[in-house]
């Protein structure tokens, strides 16, 4: 197969995961800090692909972990939706029925 | 060939996450999400891992997008056009990621990694399908169960709050 450099496919995990976390950290929605998450959990399905390439068992792991991201979106969406019943937004910081406020 | 399709591909991913980066509209940010996710997997052929890229096409961009499309029409107030996100602490975000991404960056130019060169015989679908029934098969039996039990959970909760 095709033989390329290794480095650069850890430069654009590195890249993927560092945007994640400035998505999850600034965005105030609930959707885009579920949209970071998923950039970082993709940074690490890139790792695992990255390395897998002589034994098949990083693939296999980075299937589960499609898999688990997927249960966790379903469950998330699903709480949001009862979360916004209650609050009528999707804003994180106006989500603070427990505190003083 | 292969480089310039490699760039081709790294070059849609930037784009993507740019995009997701500096957008307020959530709908935007969700499609080039799905954008990033489809040129992973063009990637993933790439890398040799053909069947991640299927799972990831199918799994990824088919369902997890189309979810977060939904969940961003279900929340929508009625008197905006758009849902836009507010940004808070960018600055301090900013320098968090920007630390976290040059150290990424110094530990992974430091490393030296052995040849690269792939193994993996053209069978390799059959390989995974057969290990997952085989080694992995523990593994397997309870990723099918957590799904079946998430999804149920999820159109539960989700039930709950159209009911009441």
């Amino acid at each position: 197969m095709i033989e390329l450099d290794p480095t650069y496919y850890l430069y654009l995990s590195a890249l993927l995961f560092s945007s994640g976390i400035f998505v999850v950290i600034s965005k105030r929605n609930v959707i885009f800090v579920l949209i970071g998450i998923e950039l970082i959990l993709n940074s690490a399905n890139l790792l695992l692909a990255t390395f897998s390439r002589t034994d098949l068992n990083g693939q296999i792991f980075a299937i589960f972990s499609i898999v688990l991201t997927v249960c966790e979106v379903a469950i998330a969406l699903a709480i949001l939706l009862n979360v916004y019943r209650k609050y009528h937004s999707s804003n994180l910081d106006e989500l603070n029925e427990l505190s003083n406020e | 060939m292969s480089e310039f399709v490699q760039f081709f591909f790294f070059l849609l991913t930037l784009i993507g996450v740019g995009v997701i980066v500096s957008t307020k509209n959530v709908v935007h940010a969700a499609y080039a999400l799905a954008l990033v996710l489809v040129s992973l997997a063009g990637i993933y052929v790439l890398l040799n891992a053909e069947l991640l890229a299927i799972v990831q096409i199918l799994l990824y961009a088919g369902g997890v997008v189309i979810l977060l499309v939904f969940g961003v029409m279900m929340t929508r107030r009625g008197s905006e056009d758009v849902l836009v996100s507010e940004s808070k602490n960018s600055i301090l975000a900013l320098a968090l990621s920007l630390a976290i991404f040059s150290l990424l960056v110094y530990v992974f130019s430091e490393a030296t990694f052995e040849s690269f060169e792939s193994t993996i015989t053209s069978d390799q679908v059959r390989e995974i399908g057969v290990s997952f029934l085989t080694n992995h098969i523990v593994a397997f039996e309870l990723i099918a169960f957590v799904l079946l039990v998430a999804l149920v959970g999820a159109s539960y909760l989700a039930k709950m709050s159209s009911n009441d």
